[in-house]
């Protein structure tokens, strides 16, 4: 699963969090892509892969919200 | 622009220019929506903002619709918010100045090592002011009922013989 998050609304150190929270649910690589952020997740047994997805954009962006 | 529903994904999706909707009005939005909807946001190239809102559950074009609808709505809601803020930001920070300053001078006159004079000793009973001594028993029983008909006599204004 890839998600990409361009870097003016989703800043690094809100990315980092999240994927920190998500951890334990999936295999998380970010890495730096032109403006945006590449998120690479392999979820963990018995996790719905789209929810995932979905919930750890949600979760980005809410911290992107309460950090600025 | 427009709304673009798209049903078989669940979502809904249009863009706004952040010279009418600041980032912060923008995050303020998506915060309130986020546990109701899955909300995306994008950017293109002629800086404009895509949002992307999907449903958490199944819905229907009117309700994905009513979503987008609402998503604006807030979003009118958090600029105006952000504006007073600003505007009122300079009294906020006096007002709020003030009161720290009025609470640290009432400190000084009245902290709490004002009551360390008493001790360990003092009891709610102990009358060193003398205030529970009744009336009869400070200024007699009949002459000193009328404090200020003894306070003229002592003038000398009184009247009579």
């Amino acid at each position: 699963l890839t998600l990409k998050l361009h870097r003016s609304i989703y800043p690094t150190r809100a990315v980092k969090e999240t994927a920190a929270a998500f951890s334990d649910l999936a295999t998380i690589t970010v890495e730096r892509q032109g403006d945006y952020h590449r998120v690479r997740l392999v979820p963990g047994q018995d996790v719905p892969s789209d929810q995932l997805l979905h919930e750890f954009a949600n979760f980005a962006l809410s911290r992107a919200a309460r950090n600025r | 622009m427009t709304p673009t529903v798209n049903a078989k994904k669940n979502e809904v999706k249009w863009d706004i220019g952040t010279s009418t909707y600041p980032m912060d009005a923008v995050y303020g939005a998506s915060y309130v929506f986020c546990d109701r909807c899955y909300v995306y946001l994008d950017k293109t190239a002629d800086r404009r903002i895509v949002i992307v809102l999907q449903g958490k559950e199944t819905l229907n074009r009117a309700d994905l619709e009513s979503l987008a609808g609402e998503f604006s709505n807030e979003l009118l809601h958090q600029v105006l918010r952000t504006r007073i803020a600003k505007r009122t930001g300079k009294v906020r920070e006096m007002i709020i100045g003030r009161a720290l300053f009025s609470a640290e001078g009432a400190t000084d006159d009245y902290g709490a090592d004002d009551y360390d004079d008493l001790g360990d000793d003092a009891d709610y009973l102990d009358d060193p002011l003398g205030i529970a001594v009744p009336w009869e028993e400070k200024y007699g029983s009949d002459e000193g009922l009328d404090p200020q008909k003894d306070d003229s006599q002592k003038d000398g204004d009184s009247k009579t013989p």
